[in-house]
């Protein structure tokens, strides 16, 4: 423990937290050790992001590709939530999303410091205009990604320990499988916590403040 | 769940109801049910606002039967979406290893991991005197393509049909979020 390393306590409720998984260790912070709980998943070898890069289709919003591949990490000194779904997915995506969305809302200017990435899992029919105007509508600061090939969704997928399939019924209906959590990438792309399905606005608010507070040391 | 407040009385689908008839204080108050009241309740109907560009929906909400009772199917005016169908949310081929992941100091969450798929249903079984909630994860009312994004504050049909009960109109507020 760092007694230097700033504490600002949060202002979210401790009960959750504690009902809830994991403590989180050693990020940041003047390169101190502190402990400070989050409510996902944390692993205790965390997955891991950098290096790995998905087709990014965006061209709307604050980041207008520039170049036509994102590597999966954040900016130096924000965060990255990286999110595996596809547009026509009615129940568990705009869930999830929105439970994002409103989280973010709840950090006031520090959700400056949060990008949205999202991977459609059906590229075939999620084509960039779609995808960035159904990411968009989530946060103005997303990127919309878009594989290329099936080897570009396997690798991104690899490396959360995702998956998915996309299976075309005899009956002409398309069913696509997918693994549903969602993902906090720092700048180095350290996978810092995960967040399974339904894990509530107020979890995930919580984990964010945490973590941004911890990287603006 | 507490009292019958906020309930709203089936009605038989041989009425066109006129909305609004969210929350009314006491059943008898509300001018929109028929006095021949219905077995089925529905309580808290919601559907979720459309993300731009989206083409499908999914709908949600409480069902009480007095007496046991199976739903069978979903419909939607034309004017709202080509069609709709019940719809389940399941883990994809069970247990395997998405679901033994090696996670520090974790322990395992029912839904950690595993990919999700989402199936149609033939119908649900309603339990007479029970609560059966369709919520995010679980089962909905899938509406599928959507003729116009669905919007905060918009109230649509969806129509019921159950096997005893027969047809019940639901009307279903968009909403950002859950109730
Ligand atoms: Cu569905």
């Amino acid at each position: 423990m760092s007694p230097e390393c700033r504490g600002r306590q949060s202002r979210l409720l401790v009960p959750i937290v504690v009902s809830l998984l994991g403590l989180v260790g050693a990020v940041g912070c003047g390169g101190d050790q502190v402990a400070r709980p989050l409510t996902g998943i944390v692993r205790d070898d965390p997955l891991r992001s950098d290096g790995i890069t998905v087709t990014d289709v965006t061209d709307t919003g604050a980041y207008p590709a520039d170049d036509d591949s994102f590597e999966l990490v954040a900016r130096p000194g924000s965060l990255l939530v990286v999110y595996f779904g596809y547009t026509q997915c009615p129940d568990i995506c705009p869930t999830t999303l929105t439970e994002i969305r409103t989280a973010l809302r709840r950090l006031g200017d520090d959700a400056t410091r949060v990008d949205l990435a999202m991977i459609t899992v059906d590229p075939e029919r999620d084509t960039g205009e779609i995808l960035n105007a159904y990411v968009g509508s989530f946060t103005e600061q997303f990127h919309a990604l878009r594989p290329e090939s099936d080897d570009e969704l396997r690798t991104a997928e690899a490396a959360f320990l995702a998956s998915s399939s996309v299976t075309r019924l005899p009956d002409g209906t398309v069913e696509v499988g997918h693994s549903v959590n969602s993902y906090v990438v720092d700048e180095n792309g350290t996978v810092l916590v995960e967040w399974p399905f339904g894990h509530g606005v107020d979890n995930t608010a919580h984990d964010l403040e945490v973590m941004l507070d911890t990287s603006a040391s | 769940m507490t009292a019958r407040t906020g309930w709203i009385r089936g009605a038989v689908l041989s009425v066109m109801i006129a909305l609004p008839l969210v929350a009314c204080d006491d059943d008898s108050s509300s001018g929109t049910t028929m006095e021949m009241s219905s077995p089925i309740e529905i309580a808290g109907a919601w559907a979720r606002s459309s993300p731009m560009m989206a083409t499908m929906g999914a709908a949600y909400m409480t069902i009480m039967s007095t007496d046991d009772d199976r739903l069978v199917a979903a419909a939607v005016d034309s004017s709202i979406a080509d069609h709709a169908e019940v719809h389940e949310v399941v883990m994809a081929g069970g247990s395997d290893a998405d679901m033994s992941m090696d996670m520090g100091s974790a322990t395992t969450m029912a839904m950690s991991a595993g990919e999700m798929v989402m199936r149609e249903v033939e119908g649900i079984d309603i339990m007479g005197g029970e609560m059966f909630m369709l919520k995010p994860g679980g089962y909905h009312v899938m509406i599928i393509d959507l003729v116009a994004p669905l919007e905060i504050g918009q109230t649509f049909d969806v129509t019921l049909t159950f096997e005893k009960a027969g047809a019940v109109i639901v009307p279903v507020e968009v909403r950002e979020d859950a109730p």
